[in-house]
C-alpha cells in the first residue's frame, strides 16, 4: 500500500513540492513512501494541495498547528468532509518542536528542523549533561531530492493512528490476553507466561512503560505514547492524565516484571480501568 | 438447563466462569445464528476483534437485528467496566450472587438498552462500506456495473447494438472495469469487520453472491455466452440488492 506524507509547515522554498513539476517531488528508497512538503496559510490553497496528492493509497496529512498555519485550522472538519479519496486519509496537528516529527535527542528519526529557516534538520547538539552532537540521516541528497524511509516510516508509525485509539487498542489486546483464562488469583507465571506469548502485545506493554525490549519490532514503537506525553507534559489543563499516565506505566511495569503483585486479577483490572479513564481523557483531536 | 448463547464465540470462558453459569442452571455455547431462536440470553463480549487487529463495537447492529427478529431474548453484555451501564451488563469482577434473579430482572432485546464499548462503530462502518466519502463507496460502483450490465444485456438481447460495440462501449470501458474491481476490493477491505455482525448466514450469502460479480465477459467468445454471464450477473445484482437491504436497510 503507497504511503503518502503530506507536511504543511513553513518549508523554504527550495524545499516545496511544486505541483506542476515533478522534479520536486521526494524520492524515496522505499517506494511505498512519498514526501509531499508545503507551506499553505490559506485553507483553500491548503485543499487543493491535499487534492492534488496522489489518489492511490493512503495519505497522512500532518498540518502545522501554529502561526502562521494556525488560520488554516479553522475548519478542519469541514476539511475531513471536504476531501474526496477512495484510500484512507487522517489529519494530524503538530507543533512546538519537540514531538517526534522534528529532529532531536528523542527522536532522531524526526525530519524537521529550524522552523524560522524551514530546513530539514542536520544535525542537532546536545551540550548537557554530555556534550552529543547528532547528525540526521535523512537527507541523502538536497540536490537530486532524495530522502531515506526508515525516517519516513518513523513518522508514519508515530502519527497514522491517534494517541487515543493507541491507548484503545492496548487497554482492549491487555484484556484480551487476561480474561477469562484458568489462570489462578495469584499465579502472576501464568499471567505474563500468556501475555508473554503474544509478542505483539508484550512488545507494545514494553514499550508503553518507556523500556522496549531490544528485539522491539518498529511497529511497537507508537505505544510509547510520545506524541501524546509531549501534549499532556505542555498543557496545564491535562496534569491528572498525566500523573495517570505514568502511574500506568509503573503498573504495566510491575505485571511485565512480576512484582509488587498481592492479587493478580486486581491488578490487571486496576490496569484496565487506568487505561480506559486514560483513553477518556485524550482529546479526541489530538 | 437454560442456554446462553456467548458472544464472540472463541472468547475464553474459563472453569469458574462455566461453574458459575452451570450452577445457575445455564449451559454455555458459543453464538450460532441458527440457535438464536433456542437460546434463552445472548452474552455479548465486546467489542469484538477482526483480524487486522481493530476493535469492533457491534452493539447498535446487535441491537437493530436482535429487537427486529428475537425481540423476547435475554440480552447481557459482559467487560470489566467498573461503572454499571444498566441492568443489562455483567462485570466478570462482580459477578451477581443470584445470576437467575439478574437474567429475569435484564431487559429484553427490544427493550435493552446497548453499552457503547467506544470502538469502530459497526453500524457506522456499514455506512463507510456502503456510502464511501462523497459517492464512493460500494453502493454507488455496484450501481454503475449494474446499470452498465443491464444496458449491455438490453442491447445485445433487442439487437440494438452489436456483440462487438457492446463490449468495447459498455463492458469493456475503463470506468465499467473499474467499477467490479472496486466492488471486490471494497468488500475485501471490510469483511473482517463484519466479523463482529450477528447476520453471519446473510454475509455469506452476500459472499456468495459477490463471487459471481466478476466481469468474466473476456473469456465469452460470441452473443450467446455474452448474454448467459449477463444474465448471471443480472441475478447476482438482484440477489445481492435484497441482501444489501437486508444488512443496512439502504
Amino acid at each position: 500500500m503507497q504511503k503518502n506524507i503530506l507536511i504543511n509547515w513553513t518549508f523554504h522554498r527550495d524545499l516545496r513540492t511544486d505541483w506542476n513539476a515533478t522534479n520536486t517531488i521526494w524520492a524515496c528508497n522505499d517506494a511505498s513512501y512519498q514526501l509531499f512538503t508545503i507551506n499553505e496559510t490559506e485553507v483553500e490553497k491548503l485543499n487543493a494541495a491535499i487534492e492534488a496528492c496522489p489518489s492511490e493509497g493512503e495519505l497522512l496529512v500532518l498540518l502545522h498547528k501554529n502561526p502562521p498555519h494556525n488560520t488554516t485550522l479553522l475548519n478542519i472538519e469541514h476539511l475531513y468532509k471536504s476531501i474526496k479519496r477512495t484510500g484512507k486519509f487522517t489529519i494530524r496537528l503538530f507543533g512546538g518542536g519537540t514531538e517526534p516529527l522534528y529532529f532531536g535527542p528523542k527522536s532522531e528519526f524526526g525530519i524537521l528542523g529550524d522552523r524560522d529557516k524551514g530546513l530539514f534538520a542536520t544535525s542537532y547538539e546536545i551540550k548537557e549533561p554530555a556534550y552529543k552532537k547528532v547528525r540526521s540521516t535523512f537527507m541523502v541528497d538536497r540536490d537530486s531530492r532524495k530522502v531515506e524511509a526508515e525516517h519516513l516510516a518513523y513518522i508514519w508509525r508515530n502519527y497514522w493512528e491517534s494517541p487515543k485509539k493507541t491507548v484503545y487498542r492496548l487497554m482492549e489486546d491487555f484484556r484480551l490476553h487476561t480474561d477469562g483464562f484458568d489462570f489462578g488469583a495469584n499465579n502472576s507465571g501464568a499471567y505474563r507466561g500468556h501475555l508473554q506469548s503474544n509478542s505483539t502485545v508484550w512488545h507494545a506493554l514494553h514499550c508503553f512503560t518507556g523500556q522496549p525490549r531490544s528485539d522491539a519490532p518498529a511497529e511497537a514503537e507508537q505505544y510509547a505514547l510520545t506524541t501524546l506525553q509531549d501534549h499532556l507534559e505542555k498543557s496545564s489543563d491535562h496534569q491528572d492524565t498525566l500523573s495517570n499516565l505514568q502511574q500506568l506505566r509503573g503498573k504495566v511495569s510491575d505485571t511485565l516484571n512480576g512484582e509488587n503483585i498481592v492479587d493478580y486479577p486486581n491488578h490487571v483490572r486496576t490496569i484496565y480501568t487506568g487505561m480506559f479513564d486514560l483513553f477518556k481523557n485524550i482529546p479526541v483531536n489530538l | 438447563m437454560k442456554k446462553i448463547l456467548f458472544f464472540p464465540g472463541n472468547w475464553p470462558l474459563n472453569t469458574s466462569r462455566q461453574t458459575y453459569f452451570e450452577q445457575a442452571g445455564y449451559s454455555c455455547a458459543p453464538y450460532q445464528q441458527a440457535e438464536l431462536a433456542t437460546a434463552d440470553v445472548l452474552l455479548l463480549v465486546t467489542p469484538v476483534r477482526d483480524d487486522e487487529g481493530n476493535w469492533i463495537s457491534p452493539e447498535t447492529v446487535w441491537k437493530k437485528y436482535l429487537s427486529t427478529h428475537f425481540s423476547h431474548l435475554k440480552v447481557i453484555q459482559a467487560g470489566w467496566h467498573n461503572e454499571v451501564p444498566g441492568k443489562n451488563y455483567l462485570n466478570w469482577f462482580e459477578l451477581p450472587v443470584n445470576f437467575e434473579a439478574f437474567v429475569e430482572l435484564a431487559s429484553t432485546a427490544k427493550d435493552w438498552v446497548p453499552y457503547d464499548t467506544e470502538g469502530e462503530n459497526l453500524g457506522e462502518m456499514w455506512a463507510k462500506f456502503l456510502d464511501g466519502h462523497d459517492k464512493l463507496g460500494f453502493t454507488d460502483w455496484f450501481n454503475v456495473a449494474k446499470r452498465r450490465t443491464i444496458l449491455s444485456w438490453e442491447q445485445l438481447s433487442q439487437n440494438t447494438a452489436l456483440y462487438d460495440e457492446i463490449l468495447a462501449d459498455y463492458l469493456n470501458d475503463p470506468d465499467t472495469l473499474e467499477a467490479f474491481e472496486n466492488i471486490q476490493s471494497r468488500w475485501k477491505r471490510y469483511k473482517g469487520m463484519f466479523s463482529a455482525d450477528p447476520r453471519q448466514q446473510e454475509l455469506a450469502a452476500f459472499e456468495t453472491q459477490l463471487d459471481q460479480l466478476k466481469a468474466g465477459w473476456q473469456d465469452c467468445d460470441n452473443p450467446e455466452q455474452l448474454l448467459e454471464r449477463l444474465n448471471t450477473l443480472n441475478t447476482a445484482f438482484a440477489q445481492l440488492e435484497t441482501l444489501k437491504k437486508e444488512l443496512h436497510g439502504t
